[in-house]
């Protein structure tokens, strides 16, 4: 049978209790009402991590935007029970008590505290991945996908990879023709080759046939 | 039973294969579709290979036998006034082969074609160097027919060679 709902007067209690503000009888009424009442146990944890995220707000540096510190804001202000108006806004950190009696085993499941978890872990995920700092690229050796110009491309870049460096340039293919054509312009650091002597020597250009590369080997 | 089953199940196969749809939008079987693209397609494409060697000469000219290449004209290539043709060839290269080219720096450049169904070519070269190691590792370009692209830079004499590849279906 479930019990009653917990009384305002309940609720400042845990609270009070969580922020260890309360006197030895009402500590053994908190403790007391833990052990009976499932709901209890949730408004303790619940107090405590907001507590340790306002200290936690209060002390660090702000980073800007923080999306925690607004999801947190919303489950304050919509979900949870309204705090009295004399509660201490920087409560005490002497909950050692409090977190003792929450290191017992809970009566009912985790639901307040598990959503607070969840969110916090969410919120903390999407904080790290737009505050991602930018990965640092290598020098550039290579050359994925090249961005065409908008007309008719002719030719397009679709992989560039060379220990030296490369310079990929779209030009059009003829004055009047719309279709681009393709530069890849490398960098060489070797001697120079020498270049024939008199009339222009032409090169032994006897083409073979050899086995392609295995497609796993290409890249 | 077991024929009944067997034979639901390939009819049901063919249908999937038959009825697949295709990843260009284009109606009829993906399977089928390639099929045809590969039985249209040649054994061997035509590939031109032109090397030039660019220069910068007091009075600049291009080589009569390069032909029409107005690109020549521009930049990057502006940066030299004189363009001689070294060589001029087409080069069947089959599929699923690679083409091998002496270069005449001693270098050698390996070129594959691939044809695509959208009537465009996968182009792979690569240029190594004699010592070993390479000088372009690789290179994957998506061509249409009779578009040249180059590939320059390489220090010879007192300037460069270009190399222009176009495919000559």
């Amino acid at each position: 049978m479930r019990k009653p709902a917990l009384t305002q007067e309940d609720l400042q209690l845990l609270m009070r209790f969580a922020d260890g503000e309360v006197s030895a009888e009402e500590e053994t009424r908190a403790v007391r009402m833990l052990a009976q009442h499932p709901d209890a146990h949730d408004v303790v944890l619940e107090t405590m991590t907001l507590g340790d995220w306002v200290r936690e707000t209060a002390e660090a540096p702000t980073l800007g935007f923080d999306i925690s510190g607004a999801v947190m804001a919303r489950l304050d202000v919509g979900e949870q029970p309204k705090h009295s108006a004399d509660r201490p806004t920087m409560p005490s950190p002497a909950t050692a008590e409090a977190r003792k009696v929450l290191a017992f085993p809970k009566p009912a499941p985790l639901r307040w505290g598990a959503a607070v978890v969840a969110a916090l872990a969410v919120a903390a995920g999407i904080a790290f991945v737009i505050e991602r700092p930018a990965a640092t690229t290598a020098p550039v050796a290579h050359l994925d996908p090249v961005a065409a110009p908008a007309d008719t491309v002719g030719v397009a870049v679709d992989h560039v990879e060379s220990p030296n460096g490369v310079s990929v340039f779209y030009l059009p293919a003829a004055l009047n023709a719309n279709a681009s054509s393709v530069v890849v312009w490398i960098d060489d650091d070797s001697a120079p080759a020498a270049a024939p002597s008199g009339t222009a020597a032409v090169p032994s250009a006897v083409p073979s046939q050899v086995p392609q590369h295995a497609p796993g080997e290409k890249k | 039973m077991k024929k009944l089953l067997v034979a639901a199940l390939g009819a049901a196969c063919a249908f999937g294969v038959v009825h697949a749809p295709s990843s260009n939008g284009t109606s009829g079987t993906s399977l089928g579709w390639v099929a045809e693209a590969r039985a249209d397609a040649p054994a061997a494409v035509n590939t031109e290979i032109m090397v030039m060697h660019a220069t910068q000469e007091a009075a600049g000219s291009i080589d009569p036998r390069i032909g029409s290449m107005p690109q020549l004209t521009k930049p990057p290539f502006s940066a030299y006034n004189a363009y001689k043709l070294l060589d001029k060839k087409i080069v069947p290269v089959e599929r699923g082969k690679t083409a091998s080219y002496a270069l005449p720096n001693g270098r050698t450049l390996q070129v594959s074609v691939e044809p695509q169904p959208n009537k465009l070519y996968k182009v792979s070269a690569s240029i190594s160097r004699p010592e070993g190691g390479a000088f372009l590792k690789l290179l994957e370009v998506t061509a249409a027919p009779n578009e040249p692209f180059f590939v320059a830079g390489q220090t010879y004499g007192k300037g460069s060679l270009v190399v222009a590849i176009t495919i000559r279906p």
